[in-house]
């Protein structure tokens, strides 16, 4: 699949690798989001993992650019940029009974795989979920 | 027949040295079972009576065999890395060798009971329809081979993905399709 730069990202008390061409902004996040038309904010853990237990832990937050909306998908933290990461397909077995097209495929760090994430794709859905109702936290 | 190491055991791929003498490696080992499914059939396509062998596993107490030349490598259990949105019979992938596998919870795609992982616990590398991929099971038993006549078709209940039922030492064991599991877990099923 070639490679490509990645953030790694710790969200749900796991590692995810997210491409670093869909992330406009990295921010801090700030006490309170005001509620917004614009912006969406979302906890990526929990839409990765909804029966995990989660942490308020959130610090930081991966702004994405859609059309009509911008989401800010919130993680614990930022670790790392890797500018040239070598993405592997993930297993057919697997890719074929993902709930929602979310994972692009696997970076192997160290000896474990990490996912790599879609992570237009999440905010699109998030996006296209919070359609009948108002941007906001 | 099993070479313990620090940190994995080893099962060799191919041919080796059991019970009952060498593992004939001239067929892969599903197609054997679909083969010999019956004694009747067995006597009629003339499979020899020492038959392929089979890795023993346990899944929630029961014995279960798996194809010998399907399995490439038994390791202790190391937590696999969920992937967000896949079903509880995919907890994960491994990297092995430097190889992404997804790992298979045999337990639940066979409607057992799941415990949480102990000492016992092992991920069992195998191959099969073109795909690899690592089987979580409670423990690994033995390696043995099988007569052919031995062997008799599985309960209706459990028949989907069992190729055949045998005994070893006066247990029952199910023999599993591994190509029949691999379709039920694609689709889901």
């Amino acid at each position: 699949m070639g490679t490509m730069a990645l953030i790694e990202v710790r969200a749900a008390g796991r590692r995810y690798f997210v491409p670093q061409a869909h992330v406009a902004q990295l921010e801090l996040l700030r006490a309170s989001v005001p509620p917004s038309r614009t912006l969406l904010a979302r906890a990526l853990g929990p839409l990765l993992h909804p029966t995990a237990d989660h942490g308020s832990g959130d610090r930081q937050a991966l702004t994405v650019v859609l059309p009509d909306c911008t989401v800010a998908l919130l993680v614990e933290r930022v670790e790392r940029l890797e500018e040239s990461a070598d993405l592997r397909p993930l297993a057919p077995l697997i890719a074929r009974r993902l709930a929602a097209p979310w994972v692009l495929g696997v970076v192997v760090a160290g000896d474990e795989p990490v996912p790599v994430l879609d992570l237009r794709q999440i905010a699109a859905d998030v996006a296209r979920a919070a359609a009948t109702q108002p941007c906001g936290v | 027949m099993i070479q313990e190491s620090s940190h994995l055991v080893l099962v060799r791929p191919t041919v080796y040295p059991a019970r009952g003498g060498l593992l004939r490696a001239c067929c892969p080992l599903t197609a054997a079972v679909a083969m010999i499914n019956t004694p009747a059939l067995a006597a009629t396509t003339g499979w020899p009576a020492a038959t392929p062998e089979f890795l023993l596993v346990r899944l929630a107490g029961e014995l279960y065999g798996l194809p010998g030349s399907a399995v490439r490598e038994v390791l202790r259990w190391r937590a696999p890395t969920p992937v967000p949105g896949a079903p509880p019979v995919i907890p994960g992938i491994i990297s092995q060798h430097g190889v992404v596998l997804p790992v298979i919870d045999l337990r639940l795609a066979l409607g057992l009971p799941a415990t949480p992982p102990d000492r016992s616990t092992r991920l069992v590398v195998a191959h099969a329809s073109e795909v690899d991929l690592a089987l979580y099971v409670d423990a690994v038993a033995d390696i043995v081979a099988l007569d052919a006549e031995e062997l008799a078709p599985p309960p209706s209940g459990r028949a989907r993905l069992l190729g055949a039922v045998a005994r070893y030492e006066g247990a029952p064991v199910g023999l599993i399709d591994l190509t029949a599991v691999i379709t039920v877990v694609q689709e889901g099923a």
